[in-house]
């Protein structure tokens, strides 16, 4: 996520707190706390989940086994790494696994993204394009892209090196250049 | 042949000092980035508001179960708190059966066989084994780094999740024959674990990437 909305985090709620202080009221089990963290960043996660899915009603079970291994889990979280890098790992991971049970299925079954955006138009043409791209390059251009992730946050939360998310999102926007060439070349004129 | 400056700054393989100056002097170059701009400003549109309020619903009506569980639970084992006497008569059991297996250990050391323990003949060959293991698993180690990156992140993570697996079970075997090296079992583990970390780095050592 882009620095802004790390620093805004606390603001959006209390004014006082920020996001340390809201996990240490999580860690001793703070209900309202639980649902500061969940606001904050359920629609992200759903709408990364829903990209990666392809099918909301499954991205909602991973988002909400998501949150439950973390909030089950929060008493060990310890500060060492940003939680957000925390959270998006084990989405993705959940995102992952649940690809893994349910790959007859995807594979065809009809793209439900547009639920996210019924808007037809160049929107639509984007989003249809995004789900064309090979599952890592997706994944990366969502977080990227669409929920303002850095560059280097990403790759730690993929696990992977700078380098290696660097080049895999120069490449996702050269085929969605080549995808939606005639769309980019009438917003130039 | 197409200018690669633009790459290269993408990369970060050149500062935005120098790729300003290219660009300004580069059509090509200016084009992409202005058509990447466009995209990146399409691609912001797309973040646009999910309904979350149902899938909070039922995520606190589970939480709060799980809650109320775990009090009752602490409750329950704060109910069975042991009286100081026999928590006095506890320790002292507890530190009885160390001695003796301690003495057991040793007796076994000595080379007498007893069921469950490795003589120390044995136990000098397991670990060298074992030993041979480790180094193998540690040279495959800094191989497969490099091989996981380049690797479909699916299956990377795949590899990823079994490799922390295996770890996870090495750990648990390595705690346990601190209290007892010579067990028998445990070793037995131990050494199943480090042969399953060795197959599965050569797997992933040994992987080809598909062609994008
Ligand atoms: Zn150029």
């Amino acid at each position: 996520m882009d620095n802004q909305s790390q620093i805004n985090i606390g603001k959006r709620y209390s004014g006082v707190m920020n996001e340390e202080d809201i996990i240490k009221k999580c860690q001793q089990n703070d209900m309202g706390a639980f649902k500061m963290i969940f606001e904050f960043y359920s629609q992200s996660m759903m709408r990364t989940a829903i990209r990666i899915l392809r099918n909301r009603q499954d991205a909602e079970d991973v988002v909400q086994t998501t949150f439950l291994k973390v909030f089950r889990n929060i008493k060990r979280f310890q500060f060492k790494s940003r939680f957000s890098t925390y959270l998006y790992r084990i989405l993705i991971n959940n995102c992952y696994d649940s690809l893994k049970k349910n790959r007859i299925q995807t594979d065809s079954q009809e793209m439900e993204t547009l639920a996210l955006n019924p808007v037809p138009g160049q929107a639509m043409e984007l989003e249809a394009a995004i789900q064309k791209l090979p599952q890592r390059m997706k994944t990366c251009f969502v977080l990227f892209a669409i929920e303002e992730f850095k560059q280097d946050e990403i790759a730690r939360l993929l696990n992977l090196k700078v380098g290696t998310v660097k080049a895999t999102i120069f490449r996702a926007k050269q085929h969605l250049r080549r995808m939606l060439s005639d769309q980019l070349k009438e917003g130039q004129a | 042949m197409k200018c690669e400056m633009y790459k290269k700054f993408q990369l970060g393989r050149i500062g935005d000092r120098e790729y300003d100056l290219h660009e300004k002097a580069c059509p090509a170059c200016r084009e992409m980035h202005f058509q990447d701009k466009q995209l990146l400003s399409a691609a912001r549109k797309l973040r646009v508001p999910v309904n979350t309020v149902t899938l909070w619903d039922k995520l606190e009506s589970r939480l709060k179960a799980e809650l109320k569980t775990n009090r009752s639970n602490e409750k329950s084992r704060t109910k069975l708190k042991i009286p100081i006497q026999l928590g006095f008569f506890l320790k002292a059991a507890a530190f009885l059966i160390g001695i003796g297996l301690l003495a057991l250990f040793f007796w076994n050391l000595s080379g007498k066989q007893s069921s469950g323990l490795l003589s120390q003949q044995a136990l000098n060959k397991v670990e060298e084994t074992e030993r041979s293991y480790i180094a193998a698993i540690d040279e495959l180690e800094k191989q497969s780094g490099t091989r996981l990156d380049i690797m479909d992140i699916e299956l990377s993570f795949l590899y990823r999740d079994r490799l922390d697996t295996i770890d996870e079970q090495i750990q648990r075997c390595q705690n346990a024959l601190k209290k007892n090296p010579a067990n028998h079992q445990v070793r037995r583990y131990l050494l199943a674990a480090l042969q399953d970390k060795n197959d599965t780095l050569r797997e992933i050592v040994a992987f080809e990437p598909e062609s994008t």
